[in-house]
């Protein structure tokens, strides 16, 4: 790879950085949201497992070729 | 016909206020404090004095009140005279001629008292001093933002909550994965074995608060969560004494989807949870069927602060009894940028060193 590749490269992955970078800081002004769960509200210890399954269904196996560096 | 008390000091008539520090009522004059259940028991006497005083604010006030009975109601405060005037939905105020905190007795009776309240924990200076501590360390606020803005208000407002408790049954079939991955000199190999997992049971949740006013948006009083329940006392008028309280005009009916939706996410989460030892887990069907008890009202603290900057609103809000304080800020267009452009260098700095090391 040559050096102006590398540095594109690095640039585009900088720029990737920045956004999320910023991002976090950006987040960080937002408090105000709703509520998706009541996971605070579950009674103590009555969640309770009646049935209880697991089963194997069936299995299945890909191959991809190992690149193959010259032999020279 | 509704009539207006005021908790009076018994040493020196001053118009008592409830003390969030101590959790009693206090007198701003002459210091005193004292238990609101005491004062419970003499309120039972004040009863009988403002008997007299309904009869007197009927032949006052009556053809007036007829045509503002729609939205408004009048009241007359004792320890000055001075009309107040409030909404349907107001519980509590103060007189706006001597701020003698009241509590309108009218609106809190019958079968819309509340079963529980949490009393304030914080005061105003808390909710201020919240307020600054909420503002630092945010790299992308306008600095004048802290001077520029000015708190118009800060109010202590109960808020209705309807309280829903939900018996759950459920049962959920996931499909899950296990890869296992290895190689020889030709191949790279990847075994994917599926499952199936099935889950059944029940679970409960108690208490699950929905906020029962319109004027309060709900994703601000959600944010505000969680209250500790185990502080919650049964409801008495004198706690109200100094703030704000609004009554619910969302009824339990139209509250109730809202809760049984965050109970399915928290069901199907938890039954997920105990899916374990696989690489993925995905839900394939789902069967949940609820109960829920009957609901409760309650009324929870919260400091409320208005501020307005450059000409638009912001809300903050803080829970009365943790001190969790919310609200939206604005952002530094430039400041957002200026970071990124730091942020971008010292990455691209970091990508090309790490890169130069592996060629």
């Amino acid at each position: 790879m040559d050096l102006g590749m590398m540095i594109v490269i690095a640039i585009i992955i900088g720029i990737i950085g920045g956004f999320i970078g910023a991002g976090i800081l950006k987040g960080q002004l937002y408090s105000v949201h709703r509520q998706s769960a009541a996971a605070n509200y579950i009674r103590k210890d009555s969640f309770v497992l009646t049935d209880n399954k697991d089963r194997f269904l069936y299995k299945k196996v890909d191959k991809t070729p190992r690149p193959k560096d010259n032999k020279k | 016909m509704a009539d207006v008390f005021e908790y009076k000091c018994p040493c020196c008539n001053g118009a008592l206020e409830f003390s969030s520090a101590t959790q009693k009522m206090k007198c701003p004059y002459c210091d005193n404090e004292f238990d609101v259940q005491t004062l419970r028991e003499m309120d039972e006497e004040l009863k009988e004095n403002n008997d007299d005083a309904l009869e007197w604010e009927a032949a006052a006030g009556g053809e007036w009140l007829e045509g503002e009975a729609e939205n408004l109601r009048s009241y007359i405060c004792q320890s000055c005279g001075g009309q107040i005037v409030s909404d349907l939905t107001t519980m509590a105020s103060s007189c706006p001629y001597c701020d003698s905190p009241i509590v309108m007795k009218g609106q809190v009776k019958g079968e819309l008292k509340p079963d529980y309240i949490i009393p304030f924990k914080l005061d105003k200076e808390a909710a201020k001093a919240g307020l600054n501590r909420h503002l630092q360390g945010k790299k992308l606020l306008p600095k004048v933002f802290k001077s520029q803005n000015h708190i118009n208000e800060v109010k202590g407002i109960y808020v209705p909550y309807w309280l829903f408790d939900a018996d759950v049954q459920a049962n959920f079939t996931f499909k899950a994965t296990k890869v296992r991955t290895w190689s020889d000199n030709n191949y790279n190999y990847r075994e994917t074995s599926y499952y199936y997992a099935y889950r059944k049971g029940t679970m409960g949740f108690d208490e699950i608060p929905v906020d029962g006013s319109t004027k309060m948006a709900d994703d601000l009083m959600e944010s505000l969560e969680p209250y500790d329940l185990s502080a919650a006392v049964d409801f008495q008028t004198a706690y109200m004494a100094g703030y704000l309280a609004d009554k619910y005009d969302v009824s339990a009916e139209e509250s109730v989807a809202r809760a049984n939706e965050r109970v399915k996410v928290s069901t199907e989460e938890t039954f997920r949870s105990t899916v374990t030892g696989y690489n993925s887990v995905t839900k394939e069907a789902g069967n949940i069927s609820l109960k829920n008890g009957k609901a409760k009202y309650a009324l929870y603290p919260v400091w409320l602060l208005n501020t307005t900057w450059q000409g638009k609103q912001y809300t903050f809000a803080m829970n009365g009894q943790t001190g969790k304080f919310v609200g939206d800020l604005p952002m530094d267009k430039a400041a957002y940028w200026k970071w990124w452009g730091i942020y971008t260098v010292i990455v691209s700095a970091i990508a090309f060193v790490a890169m130069l090391f592996v060629r």
